[in-house]
């Protein structure tokens, strides 16, 4: 028998496996710290646990479809995931939380790797024009850091991920060292020469991905299964499980322990610092606590605020690191739920071979000058489409009739379609946050999440813009039977949900500093989705891996310099 | 009544304005469902004459019809459960007095004219109302039966392989290619 303490303490915890989670683990193994990563949920190790991944259609009992019985338990599961994928997608019924207001959709991938299973894999830099933005219009708080601070660890991560990618040099969508681009099929090449050539402000560029388009760090490369949501034998893509985690367990510093629900944040009183944590065991209950001399948090957005906010103690009656009461608050997400799909008559001679897992993206391009500044709503946002030809389930739904003339069309290529959507920036505001209903817990005994979220006419304004651009675009294009659509999906639909511990220059008004080191309590670290400032319209993912990477190599100095 | 009488008063029955007729109507389309018409020969008979089997396979060749019962008994939503139902039910009752025989033994004309009849029959309104339609009361039979055999058929191994053109592992993209005539479109997306 050691010793309890002993056994207990490391150099560093890490709060979580998902994509930043697993950056942790990996830059503060790497330089030397015994870590120790704790996982709710339960462990999926590469490959291994991925027992969907090769199936064929018609080895699902209903095929890919989700049972009545299934999507009635568990709604935002089954929307989220198909018969293959949803074992990445927690229960609802399992994990309720409250929606005040309005819907508030959140996803949630309790396992070890977390999201960073099923996510989008799409990978945009910031520019300036982001991380001024708050200071710029007032709204939130100023970033504390701008782009030259992030260049080089976006570097970083790229270099390590790999991102396939066309290099623009647009001046609002940084470019990076990329991997040679998944091609632009036959639809979406004539889309972006048409948008290029009648919209001067404008450019349609292929998508940005972690998709490998060769090997890359020994994965991959992509073999164009589009299957990605179900893990990928292959290591196509980047995620935890395929590359931060082994290469953190490669150093022999790492300690992997699922099954563990951090109850709190352990804090001394005397020396101002964390000192640990209190951990459940997810199945047997048992409580163990945790020590170490630097703590990241990286449990997502809504779980860590949630985490800070359920740490109290005499200092911090409102939660940990909380004096400025921002934790929780700021919620923000990219709002969805505007679109159109359209057809294209022509080009019936071509087709292509392979499935691509991702499509096109048009940077953003409104509110950046003066000429492209709108009265009715500030900042902007970036578009995603995908073209393809119509096989079978587009078919089935244009053709009408049926028989033998019927099946002769229906297993045939149709005409050429193409979807355009739009994914808008939020605004931060207090009001949209995360609170504990201390009333009703969950089988852990934890207070229940509470999430009050609500859109203001900046986003609603610009989701009309959206709408009309995509038309406009499309009918240029020499699209026809354009078919729109406009709702504001319920936030947290995008799955880009951030913001709830912000960084800023300002301990009153702000948790973290440039850093995201905590303004109040040194030794923790925040570089999840939390910490952001604001929105932007980027897909958030690869900044957080970046600000993980800076945070660690900061993290990491001071601790040698003996300041945490 | 018409459908359009019936979606308005179905429309009211949801605000609580029932007349006695609606409410039994209303109560058609959400009871626990009787699963007695999902007569397999039946359904491999209606899978047929949507997917006949040709130079490929057809829907019997993929016991596409045990895939539709499957999706009836547990991944349909109760109202459209019970417009399939009934549909089964008043597709054979047509067929009985029209034709003296059930579906599964008309001739293949009198199959194709009955099942004809049943997609003019459950075609929803154009613009909003049918999407109200919809919404209230669910797919109708024709639908639901196509959609299934599609979806059956495109997914089962044969369908996948030989009707369409099925690449387990393509291992590389090429983006612009030349169509073959008479080339099968892809299995998956």
């Amino acid at each position: 028998m050691g010793d309890p303490i002993k056994d207990h303490t490391f150099d560093a915890i890490v709060v979580g496996s998902g994509i930043s989670g697993g950056w942790a683990a990996k830059e503060l193994c790497e330089k030397g710290l015994r870590t120790l990563v704790l996982e709710r949920g339960r462990n999926v190790e590469h490959i291994k646990d991925y027992p969907t991944a090769s199936l064929n259609p018609w080895d699902f009992e209903y095929r890919l479809n989700n049972t009545e019985k299934e999507k009635e338990e568990d709604p935002i599961r089954t929307a989220y995931g198909d018969a293959g994928s949803t074992l990445f997608f927690v229960k609802d019924s399992e994990h309720p939380y409250i929606q005040e207001k309005n819907p508030f959709t959140w996803v949630r991938g309790y396992q070890v790797g977390g999201r960073s299973l099923t996510w989008g894999r799409q990978t945009y830099r910031l520019s300036d024009l982001d991380f001024e933005a708050n200071l710029r219009d007032g709204h939130g708080v100023d970033w504390p850091i701008r782009y030259k601070d992030l260049a080089s660890w976006y570097d970083y991560v790229e270099s390590y991920i790999g991102v396939s990618g066309q290099k623009e040099n647009w001046p609002w969508l940084p470019d990076g060292n990329f991997l040679p681009p998944i091609e632009m099929n036959c639809i979406e090449d004539h889309f972006s020469r048409s948008v290029r050539s009648r919209f001067s402000d404008r450019i349609v560029t292929n998508a940005r991905t972690t998709n490998l388009t060769r090997g890359w760090n020994g994965r991959g490369p992509c073999q164009y299964r589009n299957l990605c949501s179900r893990g990928c034998p292959f290591g196509g893509y980047f995620s935890s499980n395929a590359a931060t985690l082994p290469a953190a367990a490669a150093t022999g510093k790492l300690t992997l322990q699922p099954d563990s629900i951090v109850l709190e944040v352990l804090y001394d009183e005397q020396k101002n610092r964390a000192s640990g944590v209190r951990v459940m065991n997810a199945h047997t209950r048992e409580v163990t606590e945790y020590y170490a001399q630097v703590i990241f948090l990286n449990a997502s957005t809504i779980a860590t605020a949630a985490l800070l906010l359920n740490s109290t103690s005499r200092r911090w009656p409102q939660g940990l690191g909380n004096s400025s009461d921002q934790v929780g608050r700021n919620l923000m997400d990219h709002f969805t739920g505007t679109g159109a799909e359209a057809e294209f008559d022509g080009m019936k001679d071509e087709y292509y071979f392979g499935r691509k897992p991702i499509g096109i993206y048009i940077p953003r391009y409104r509110n950046v000058s003066p000429a492209t500044t709108r009265k009715d709503y500030i900042r902007g946002f970036g578009l995603q489409g995908k073209g393809a030809r119509a096989e079978w389930r587009e078919n089935a739904v244009r053709l009408q009739g049926f028989g033998q003339d019927f099946k002769k069309q229906l297993l045939q290529p149709g005409p050429w379609i193409m979807w355009v959507g739009g994914w808008g920036e939020t605004l931060p505001y207090a009001d949209n946050r995360v609170t504990l209903d201390a009333g009703r817990k969950d089988k852990w005994g934890l207070p229940l999440v509470k999430i009050a979220f609500e859109y203001h006419d900046n986003e609603k304004n610009m989701s009309k813009d959206i709408l009309a651009d995509i038309e406009e675009m499309f009918s240029s294009a020499g699209f026809t039977n354009i078919r729109s659509y406009s709702y504001l999906q319920p936030a947290g639909w995008a799955v880009h949900e951030m913001g709830t511990v912000r960084m800023g220059r300002d301990p009153k008004s702000s948790v973290l500093n440039g850093f995201n080191q905590m303004h109040e309590v040194k030794n923790i670290f925040i570089t999840d989705g939390s910490c952001m400032t604001s929105s932007g319209t980027a897909n958030p993912s690869l900044t957080y891996m970046a600000l993980t990477a800076r945070a660690c190599d900061y993290a990491v100095s001071e601790l040698k310099k003996g300041n945490l | 009544m018409n459908r359009r009488k019936a979606i308005v008063r179905i429309s009211l029955a949801g605000l609580g304005i029932a007349a006695a007729g609606t409410a039994y109507k209303w109560w058609d389309l959400v009871k626990s469902p009787d699963f007695s018409p999902l007569d397999k020969d039946l359904l491999a008979a209606l899978c047929e004459t949507i997917i006949p089997a040709t130079d490929t396979p057809g829907a019997q060749d993929t016991d596409t019809h045990d895939f539709v019962i499957r999706m009836i008994r547990y991944c349909t939503p109760r109202k459209e459960q019970n417009n399939f139902l009934h549909g089964l039910r008043d597709i054979q009752s047509h067929c009985q007095s029209k034709y003296g025989q059930p579906y599964q033994r008309c001739t293949h004309e009198q199959q194709t004219a009955a099942l004809t009849r049943f997609e003019e029959k459950g075609r929803p309104f154009n613009g909003k109302l049918g999407k109200v339609e919809l919404r209230l009361m669910g797919r109708p039979f024709f639908i639901i039966l196509k959609d299934y055999t599609i979806q059956g058929y495109c997914t089962s191994e044969q369908g996948a392989t030989k009707g369409l053109n099925y690449v387990y592992i393509p291992g590389g993209f090429k983006s612009c290619i030349p169509l073959e005539p008479g080339q099968k479109a892809w299995a998956t997306n």
